[in-house]
């Protein structure tokens, strides 16, 4: 398998605070990598320079094989980011936000029709098109917002807690969704704090825990890190045994 | 590229739905409120005293057919007429406390206007002035006038109808407020973060400019120039030339939105925007006439010329009261350079702003 993405000794620091710090992940063709970490391990903060929406302070990402920041213009299409905090306007009904952010990729005319036909249908939102995004429920909003992200075809897909505070039913849907881009080709980071989800979808797990990665590996290899009898403990139980059981969110 | 993302910022912009109506109402409220509050004090500028205006024949440059045409024109508008042999024209009208000299020369007239009564003497120059090249037009008629007559048109302010004057100041002064139809769209930006994501695309700096830009001077450009079409059936207001009257408050839409897309620019934050940009535009309409009628205002010249808001409340004045203005390229020629300069320092910012990873 070909390497997707690379980051080399990425680290940012704000004021004189270290959030990331060097941090070297691999991730190849074809994975649902997740990036597992307790509340401020530096997620998000990863998920953003990676974007290149914020600036590293050291280091650098290489995307496709490329520096990324270099090859910008190029390699921005190819990235699909689905941000924690919802990017969507309450104003605006599904499908004029769909139309909003697919255009930005140069996707005009009829071929942009069709796309937000289909990102929508993909979220389980087509009967919903002519709504405005703010009469939506909290999950309805969350799909919308992954919609508004893959309308360009992106081959590398980065989901930033894309299921926080939604039922059963619709993360059910979102895991799904996501199990099936990677089917149809498309590589996956995935971040989230809910050990289950992770363990469920991904093919490949790093915790971070202020800034580092502290251990890498599938579910079982994990596991194993921490007890030999891999079937009585589970993943919840290795996050804490790695990361700690004190508050994070300080 | 933008033009989806120009469509659905206008939306955004409409669906804020007050800010619209605002545009349209609010001065057609306040030119109803003004019109009628000034009506006496304009009607106190125009006839009030009357107007005493000497003149003086200059050899046998008037026809007898032109003299009685001002005379009559002079009856009109309510102004007596004196006529002097030989006199000094600045030592009578101190002398007999006349507005206005006139002497009257081969082909053209010079006006002489009393200190102490500047209006009644710009009064009665206009009349006269209105008076003599109509009558020069009339004696010859398909020929310019200004081939039979050099009249000459000092610095001087026809009287206007209050409604008229403050219709169309209303509706500039309105126009410079633009920024505030962009406050829906602004407001949902930056709650949801939305120009972070426009980093994860090839969007440009200049493209997240003009993507607010265009939008905001599209609405507030219909926003104007229905609330001037309103006025005309609604209160009576006389444009002179609508069409260009028309240029001329979409070049100043123009320039207040990039103005106030500069200073939304700086800020990233709508309280600090209007509060910046509600102070420059009450100066600008303060030394430009959109309070007190800039022509008795006690403002020197050198300072209204500072307002771009003077020259377009002057250019549409004089468009409605004498059909023509030297102001109109003034005003439009300001504007740009308004639109170049601000949309320059707007971009700048946001890219500043931006870079530093800040969304
Ligand atoms: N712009 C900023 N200025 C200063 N500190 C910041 C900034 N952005 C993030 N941080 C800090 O960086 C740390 C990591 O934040 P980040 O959002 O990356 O964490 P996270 O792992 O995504 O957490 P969560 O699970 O809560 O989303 C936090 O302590 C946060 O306070
Ligand atoms: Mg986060």
């Amino acid at each position: 398998m070909q390497t997707i993405l690379k980051t080399n000794d990425l680290t940012k620091k704000y004021d004189n605070k270290v959030v990331v710090d060097n941090l070297n992940i691999e991730i190849k063709e074809g994975e649902i990598f997740g990036l597992l970490g307790p509340n401020g391990a530096g997620k998000s903060t990863t998920m953003n320079m990676i974007c290149d929406i914020v600036k590293p302070t050291l280091g650098n990402v290489e995307f496709m094989g490329k520096d990324f920041l270099k090859n910008r213009k190029e390699l921005i299409g190819k990235l699909g980011y689905i941000p924690q905090d919802l990017a969507i306007h309450g104003n605006l009904k599904a499908w004029e936000n769909v139309e909003l952010f697919t255009s930005l990729y140069g996707i005009k005319g009829a071929e942009l029709k069709k796309r937000i036909d289909e990102s929508l249908e993909y979220v389980g939102l087509l009967e919903k098109k002519n709504d405005y995004a703010k009469t939506f429920s909290g999950g309805m909003k969350r799909r919308l917002n992954i919609a508004c992200a893959i309308g360009h075809h992106p081959s590398l897909l980065i989901f930033d807690e894309p299921t926080v505070g939604i039922d059963p039913q619709s993360r059910n849907f979102i895991l799904e969704k996501i199990k099936e881009s990677n089917k149809n080709g498309a590589t996956v980071i995935y971040t989230s704090h809910y050990m289950e989800e992770v363990e469920a979808i991904c093919t490949r797990i790093a915790i971070m825990d202020n800034g580092k990665i502290i251990a890498t590996g599938t579910g079982e290899e994990l596991k194993k890190m921490v007890k030999d009898d891999t079937s009585s403990i589970t993943l919840e139980e290795v996050f804490l045994t790695m990361t700690g059981k004190k508050l994070r969110d300080y | 590229m933008i033009r989806y993302l120009i469509k659905n910022n206008i939306k955004l912009m409409l669906r804020s739905g007050t800010n619209i109506l605002l545009f349209v109402i609010t001065p057609i409220i306040l030119i109803a409120v003004l019109s009628s509050a000034f009506t006496d004090l304009m009607a106190h500028y125009e006839e009030d005293t009357g107007i005493t205006v000497g003149y003086e024949i200059d050899g046998d440059s008037m026809t007898e057919e032109l003299m009685d045409a001002i005379k009559e024109g002079a009856d009109k508008e309510d102004f007596d007429l004196k006529e002097y042999k030989g006199a000094d024209p600045k030592e009578t009208l101190k002398k007999d406390d006349l507005d206005a000299f006139i002497v009257f020369e081969d082909g053209s007239y010079t006006v002489y206007r009393s200190d102490e009564n500047k209006e009644q003497g710009k009064i009665a120059e206009y009349t006269i002035g209105k008076i003599y090249d109509r009558m020069a037009s009339s004696m010859l008629p398909g020929e310019p006038k200004s081939e039979l007559l050099t009249v000459e048109h000092p610095d001087f302010m026809p009287a206007v109808d209050s409604v008229d004057y403050y219709g169309i100041i209303e509706i500039v002064y309105f126009g410079w407020c633009a920024i505030i139809c962009g406050a829906g769209l602004f407001a949902s930006e930056k709650k949801n973060k939305i120009t972070r994501k426009f980093k994860v695309s090839n969007l440009s700096e200049l493209q997240i400019y003009l993507s607010r830009y265009i939008p905001i001077v599209l609405v507030v450009f219909l926003g104007t120039n229905l609330a001037a079409l309103i006025s005309i059936p609604l209160f009576g207001v006389h444009w002179g030339n609508i069409a260009i009257s028309m240029v001329v408050i979409t070049f100043s839409v123009a320039a207040a939105s990039a103005l106030g897309l500069m200073v939304y620019s700086i800020f990233e934050n709508m309280a600090a925007t209007v509060v910046v940009v509600f102070v420059m535009v009450w100066g600008c309409g303060f030394f430009g006439g959109s309070f007190e009628t800039y022509m008795f205002a006690a403002h020197s010249q050198s300072v209204k010329i500072l307002s771009p808001i003077y020259h377009a409340n002057r250019a549409l004045v004089e468009l409605s009261c004498i059909g023509k203005s030297d102001y109109i390229s003034s005003s439009i020629l300001y504007d740009i350079a308004i639109i170049l300069v601000c949309s320059f320092i707007g971009i700048c910012a946001g890219a500043i702003r931006r870079r530093g990873g800040k969304a």
